[in-house]
């Protein structure tokens, strides 16, 4: 197979200066099969991404749940808490998960950054779950209370479906935003795709490859997230829905 | 102000919250047995690529300075430094102890650059004579019986090397190299500063992380490798290495739990007792005050920079020509497509990898460039929020181009853009924690460098979050200030 994707690759980039992008491929990815710590970088980003999104939208669901709640014990810690969250840099709050809070717990250290990651932005999703929400005119509760529905039926049925429209382009842009600072894990030795490429540079001492690679896979990886929204938001749409 | 000070309690009630959970004693008295435990090495060392070959065991890879800390509060169960770094560590907190010893025995020098060997020759002359002259042997006795009273006597009986500068790249581990009264001190500080007055050099310490140290050798941000590096031959592939200076091997160690814990004091006694080991002694406040103004310059500057590179890539992505419009658009989504880090280590590895700007000054440009981007997008909003009516009513009103803008343009759109530009400001304060990434010493990093001293993780971590917290406080209600005077033009 090696021998295969390097003749193909040899083809490739013909010319002195294909030879020179050719050189840096093989020193800096296949010699000492360096791609293999690559991938596992760009798996543990995954992971983390994708765990900490989830957790971070119940989260930031369950939050919203307590602002809008009227019931002052719990609109008010969670006023508080998001506004901490949203007051100290996340460098700070995974330094904090590391080493104090989570710091005599069992807990893997990819496990404490999601619920790092979580912590903080659920916070910022609850106040995009709210915006949504709030953002639903009051007269369509009032219409679907005088349908005879009930609370969560006019919830779910009617404020909901409208609330996601507006929420999606906005959590489209924490998406990212959260996608792109795990690069900071590193800090706390969980390797990933940032850290493999500090790696392959500690090694190569190529500074231009690791990198440019590092920044080209997490531009892909926020354009393929965002394409998802997008596709979703494309499907909920009602009008793109009855054609 | 009464939220900040809800957020300031909450974040005190941390301190109460706090306890760590007792582990069972285990004495593991050989590699092989620590299986299934969590080690912590230095990330990059010989250490560590020993280690990585024992799939079972569970490695930490962090900074040397972190080390302690991570034993200390239970992070991780054992730790794999120097020997002599160990008795030191041990010599200042007694909640240590040693499990095994006498592993990777080997020799620590100097490292250069392959082509200056003229530097590297002058340097093995001093040694031989350091060697020769009994006073290596003194040395060595003096930093790792008693670094305090050694560092007084170094401090007092010599004077500061002068001649031309040479970089020194530095990690930070007690004994070798630490602050003290916020000046580098330490081991093979003290053998460098002999040998540069000897040499006629000037020596700048810059502290990198032990990763980054031959990179940094080879992209010219530093001159010298200061930092117990072990000769190996793969190293020896890469960098020149002088004549050794120190023999040492590994040892492991964990937390001993027959050591008095801390829980047995009361909660006032034990702030009391963190402030004065975190900021009072050895002057660490003037640290993290000396951070806290790098953290506002940099800061400061990266949003002057952005707001102004906002503001001309926005003037290009609004021209009707397509190509300068879509040249900008590239590069503004490219740039937010990365991650902040990337551009700031792109910035300093790639762009400026030749020149010698300083650390403060990469992170400048990279935040000004990220949040240019931002900025950008933000302000084309804003401005295409504005009706084209009012373009044409401006220009039916016989003024100027620019003028419709001043007068009628920009003052609609700056409604639309304060909320959230106010939103983005803070997060661009909030993100500058990272540059600690291109060795620079902000307040991140210099309450880093005094948990690396201290082995204290919870006091100085609380503090400086709760500077950062009034931090963008301060800056939030400001711009609420900004957005009230905004709005107000409007009631007019």
């Amino acid at each position: 197979m090696y021998s295969c994707f390097l003749s193909s690759l040899k083809a490739l980039t013909a010319g002195p200066f294909g030879q020179r992008i050719r050189e840096s491929i093989v020193a800096n990815l296949i010699t000492e099969d360096r791609w293999r710590i690559m991938l596992d970088g760009l798996f543990t980003t995954l992971q983390v991404s994708m765990l900490s999104i989830v957790f971070a939208s119940i989260w930031g669901a369950a939050l919203c749940a307590m602002r809008m709640s009227r019931q002052r014990f719990l609109h008010k810690p969670a006023g508080i808490y998001v506004d901490l969250m949203r007051s100290l840099p996340l460098m700070i709050l995974l330094l904090v998960s590391f080493y104090i809070i989570f710091a005599a717990t069992n807990l893997s250290k990819v496990q404490i950054v999601v619920a790092c990651f979580s912590m903080y932005f659920g916070a910022y999703f609850c106040e995009i779950f709210r915006t949504g929400v709030e953002g639903v005119d009051k007269g369509q509760r009032e219409a679907g209370s005088a349908l005879g529905l009930s609370r969560p039926q006019v919830f779910g049925r009617i404020v909901l479906p409208q609330a996601v429209l507006r929420i999606l382009p906005v959590f489209k842009v924490q998406m990212t935003a959260l996608i792109k600072s795990t690069s900071i894990v590193g800090y706390v030795s969980v390797i990933d795709i940032t850290k493999a490429g500090d790696y392959m540079r500690a090694r190569t001492f190529d500074a231009f490859f690791p990198l440019l690679l590092v920044a080209v896979i997490y531009f892909i990886l926020t354009w393929v997230f965002g394409l998802g929204i997008d596709v979703a938001e494309r499907k909920l749409t009602p009008k793109s829905r009855s054609i | 102000m009464k939220r900040t000070v809800h957020l300031l309690l909450l974040t005190l009630s941390f301190l109460a919250a706090s306890c760590s959970a007792g582990q069972e004693p285990f004495l593991p008295s050989s590699v092989e047995e620590l299986a299934g435990h969590t080690v912590a090495v230095p990330e990059g060392s010989t250490t560590d690529l020993f280690l990585s070959q024992y799939k079972n065991i569970d490695l930490m890879r962090i900074g040397l300075g972190e080390m302690a800390v991570a034993v200390k509060n239970g992070r991780a169960e054992f730790a794999m430094v120097q020997e002599t770094q160990f008795d030191a560590t041990r010599m200042q907190d007694k909640g240590f102890r040693k499990c095994f010893s006498g592993l990777l025995k080997g020799v620590a020098a100097l490292g250069f650059r392959k082509e200056d060997t003229l530097l590297c020759a002058r340097f093995n002359a001093f040694l031989q004579e350091f060697i020769d002259s009994g006073e290596h042997e003194r040395w060595y006795r003096g930093w790792t019986t008693n670094p305090d009273s050694m560092a007084v006597a170094v401090r007092q009986n010599t004077a500061p090397p002068e001649g031309e500068a040479l970089v020194v790249g530095i990690t930070l581990a007690f004994p070798f190299i630490y602050l003290k009264d916020e000046e580098l001190s330490g081991l093979e500080v003290d053998m460098m500063d002999r040998f540069c007055r000897q040499a006629g050099f000037k020596p700048e310490y810059c502290i990198i992380d032990f990763p980054a140290m031959i990179p940094a050798l080879h992209t010219h941000k530093t001159d010298i490798l200061l930092s117990h590096m072990q000769v190996t031959p793969e190293r020896a592939k890469q960098i020149l290495f002088s004549d050794p200076y120190f023999e040492g091997s590994i040892c492991c160690y964990g937390r001993d739990p027959d050591a008095g814990s801390l829980s047995k004091r009361s909660l006032s006694q034990t702030v009391i007792n963190s402030v004065r080991t975190n900021l009072i002694e050895e002057n660490y406040w003037k640290i993290l005050l000396g951070g806290l103004l790098v953290t506002l310059e940099i800061s400061c500057f990266s949003i002057l920079l952005s707001v102004l590179l906002g503001a001309i890539f926005c003037f290009f992505r609004m021209r009707r020509s397509s190509l300068v419009s879509g040249f900008t658009k590239v590069l503004a989504e490219t740039v937010q497509g990365i991650p902040v880090l990337v551009v700031l280590m792109i910035m300093c590895y790639v762009v400026f990898a030749r020149s010698d700007i300083s650390g403060v000054l990469v992170a400048i440009f990279s935040f000004g460039l990220f949040y240019g981007a931002v900025f950008c997008e933000l302000f084309r909003a804003g401005m295409l929020s504005v009706d084209r009516g009012q373009w044409e009513a401006g220009a039916a009103l016989g003024l100027g181009k620019f003028q419709v803008f001043r007068l009628i343009a920009f003052p609609q759109a700056l409604r639309q853009i304060v909320p959230v530009f106010k939103g983005d400001v803070v997060s661009l304060i909030k993100s500058t924690a990272i540059v600690g990434y291109v060795a620079v010493m902000d307040l991140t990093n210099a309450s880093n460098v005094i948990r690396a001293r201290t082995f204290d993780s919870f006091f100085p971590l609380i503090l400086i979050s709760i500077i950062y917290i009034i931090l963008s406080r301060l800056i939030g209600s400001a711009l609420n200030a900004l957005e009230r005077r905004v709005n107000m033009t409007k009631q007019q």
